[in-house]
This record gives structure tokens, C-alpha cells and sequence, in this order.
């Protein structure tokens, strides 16, 4: 090992850093090597005197003490003052935004699907629909020329829109037919025993 | 001094806003804090200023502390970066370059007003490890500081630069060798004498 390689054993020895190990290489060096000997000489020597220069004390230690327990005092004031938010205040903002971000979430991934979009958008417009048979009904039942009225439109509506039928093309359920023709027998007893049949 | 267990029980009031739980935890560090600093800016007004910010800071910052290494460490940890950030401010930070060249001046200057009767304890000689010790480039003036000076191992003087010990123990032994070539001229006239 070089001489530059003591050098530093030398100075982690003057810093009490140096392993026994080490320390053992060191002082078989130092046995045979002058310069090395004279180079931890010299720092000693140096050392020596840099424990003799005078220690540097702050001039008005007491002075300083004061006003730092000053700035102390008014640091925990100001604490007081503005006392920290508890927990949920603290946390409102980001809870928050938070709620916001799952409700865009959820509508992105619910209310937004293409597919399902426009039964949802059926269902809203029967929800008003619902909303608007409601009030009016509620109109028709106070006035009474206006409910007249709108029975005539309704059945206009309705002739119109099955007036191009041929109602002999429909065809019925077989029950529905039975059912018919017993009407028409029990009508028919009725009128004869009333002697009304002329009268329809 | 006070051991371990009172200094955690001082910080742990001081947290809770004692006011003087902290000015007697801090009062053992407080002036080797001040000549630590003074050791780096050389000059008492900044020392005291530094001092006062560094104890500042430590008080606002307590719930950092988290108690892995002494409370002098940390203290120690929190002088050095604001020394450090008050020295780039003001533009003090020296660099190698600059010291090499500052030893060229101050040395001729010294060398002149040596006198041979003047031994290697004389006044001068002390003059001069002054003006030395002060030219050294900050980081090594701090780690010498730390060890030669407050007397901190390499381990506490490695945790409060944020390094290894390895670099703790190599820049000393750079600082010692820059003092030792600084110092060449008092050293051979000591010898001759």
C-alpha cells in the first residue's frame, strides 16, 4: 500500500475511526516509513493547537434566549388562533370532490350506456307522462266544457285512425266469438220480454 | 447533560406546545450550534441570526423528529442546511479552486511577517489556523467542524450531512491535508527552530 493510503488511516485514527485491524497495518508502517511518522506529527501538532483557539461564545447569550422564548410564545399564539380544522372539515373539499367524481363515474357507466340509453330516456318520458295525465285529469274534471271537448277529439282521433281498416279481416278468439253470440241471445230475451225490440 | 429518556420526554411536551420544555432542550446545544455556524460564516451577527432560525425551525418542526437518531443530530442537521442555504444565498460558498488560490495569497502575506523567534504555539501560527481553517471549501469545512471541533463520530457527523461515513472520513482527511499544506510554512520554521 501506498503512503497516501496511511495518510487516511492517520487521520481516521486522530478521529478514534479506525478499526483494531487497521490500526494494526497502520502502526507496522509507521515502524518503517519516516514521512508518515512525520505527517501525523504534523497534524497532531496542528490539532494540538486547534483545541487551544479560543471558543467562540455568543455575546448576549441571555438576550438571544429571550427572544427566540418570544417567538415561541408567539408561534404557539397563532396556533391558538388559528386552531387546525378537525378531521371532517379538513377532509370536506377532497370528500367532495370526491362524491363528484363517483356521480360523473356512475353516469358515465350507467345512465351512458348507448345501449340503455334510450329506455332510460323512455322511461323519463313516461315519468312525465304520468305527470301530465295527472294534472290533466285533474283539468278536465273541473271544467266541465272542456272535458266535452276533449272527448270529442279523442274519438275523432281514434275514428281516424281506423277508418282505413277492414274490420273483417280481423279475426277473433274463438271464446271471444261464443261470447259475442250469447250476448247477442241474451239481448235478444231481454227485448222480447221488455217488447222493446222495435226500440233498438 | 441530559440523557435520552429527559430529552424525549422534553421533546415530546415541547410538541404538545411547551414552551419551555423545548428552551431546556435545546439550552445544552445551543452554543455549540452558534460555533458550528460561526465555524462556517465566520462572523458572530450571522451566527447568532443562523443560530436563532435554526432553533425556530426546529420548534415549528418537532413532529418531524422522529427519534431514530438524538435530538443533537437532527438540531445539528437542520443548523447545517440553513448555514448552508444562507451561504449559496449570500454567494460565500467557496470553492476548491478558490481556496487553492486564497492559500497562494495568504501564505506570502503570512511568510513575510513571520519572525524566526516565534515558536510553533506562537500567536501567529494560531492567526494563520484561523485564515486556514476558514478558507477551506464548506463541505469540508463542515465535516471537520462536526468531528474535530463539536465531537461527533463519523457515523452522527455522516447522518447529519446526509452521506456515508466513508465520505466523512475521506473528507477529513482531504481538510487535514489542505491545512497541513496551508499551515507548510509555520510547520518548517517550527522545525528549524
Amino acid at each position: 500500500m501506498k503512503c497516501t493510503h496511511y495518510q487516511k488511516l492517520i487521520s481516521d485514527r486522530m478521529d478514534g475511526s479506525l478499526s483494531p485491524a487497521s490500526q494494526k497495518k497502520l502502526e507496522t508502517h509507521l515502524k518503517t516509513c519516516r514521512a508518515c511518522r512525520l505527517y501525523e506529527e504534523e497534524l497532531k501538532g496542528i490539532e494540538a493547537e486547534i483545541r487551544k483557539l479560543p471558543a467562540v461564545e455568543p455575546e448576549n447569550l441571555a438576550v438571544l434566549e429571550g427572544e427566540l422564548r418570544e417567538r415561541l410564545v408567539r408561534v404557539e399564539a397563532e396556533k391558538r388562533t388559528h386552531k387546525p380544522r378537525s378531521w371532517g372539515l379538513k377532509l370536506a373539499p377532497a370528500l367532495a370532490a370526491g362524491a363528484f367524481l363517483v356521480m360523473v363515474a356512475l353516469y358515465l357507466l350507467v345512465f351512458n350506456r348507448p345501449a340503455e340509453r334510450d329506455q332510460n330516456l323512455d322511461l323519463a318520458s313516461l315519468m312525465s307522462f304520468e305527470d301530465s295525465y295527472l294534472a290533466l285529469t285533474q283539468t278536465l274534471n273541473s271544467d266541465e266544457r272542456l272535458n266535452e271537448v276533449y272527448n270529442e277529439e279523442i274519438l275523432n282521433s281514434i275514428f281516424e285512425e281506423v277508418k282505413d281498416l277492414n274490420l273483417e279481416e280481423l279475426t277473433y278468439p274463438e271464446d271471444y266469438q261464443e261470447q259475442t253470440i250469447d250476448n247477442d241471445v241474451n239481448i235478444n230475451l231481454l227485448t222480447e220480454k221488455s217488447g222493446l225490440s222495435e226500440g233498438l | 447533560m441530559i440523557d435520552r429518556e429527559q430529552e424525549l420526554d422534553l421533546v415530546n411536551r415541547a410538541r404538545r406546545g411547551e414552551v419551555e420544555a423545548f428552551m431546556a432542550l435545546i439550552r445544552t446545544y445551543q452554543v455549540p450550534i452558534y460555533r458550528l455556524i460561526y465555524r462556517m460564516t465566520g462572523n458572530r451577527e450571522d451566527a447568532a441570526d443562523l443560530m436563532q432560525e435554526t432553533m425556530l425551525k426546529a420548534y415549528t418542526g418537532l413532529k418531524k423528529f422522529k427519534a431514530r437518531s438524538g435530538f443533537h443530530t437532527w438540531l445539528y442537521r437542520i443548523a447545517v442546511n440553513e448555514t448552508l442555504n444562507f451561504l449559496q444565498r449570500s454567494g460565500r460558498e467557496k470553492g476548491k479552486m478558490e481556496y487553492l488560490d486564497e492559500i497562494d495569497t495568504t501564505e506570502s502575506g503570512l511568510a513575510v511577517a513571520a519572525s524566526p523567534e516565534e515558536t510553533l504555539m506562537g500567536e501567529e501560527f494560531r492567526t494563520g489556523l484561523e485564515q486556514a481553517l476558514a478558507g477551506l471549501p464548506a463541505d469540508y469545512k463542515l465535516a471537520f467542524t462536526l468531528v474535530v471541533f463539536q465531537g461527533l463520530s463519523h457515523s452522527e457527523a455522516a447522518q447529519v450531512l446526509g452521506c456515508s461515513e466513508g465520505t466523512v472520513s475521506w473528507k477529513i482527511h482531504e481538510a487535514r491535508k489542505m491545512l497541513r499544506e496551508k499551515m507548510r510554512p509555520y510547520l518548517d520554521r517550527a522545525r528549524e527552530v
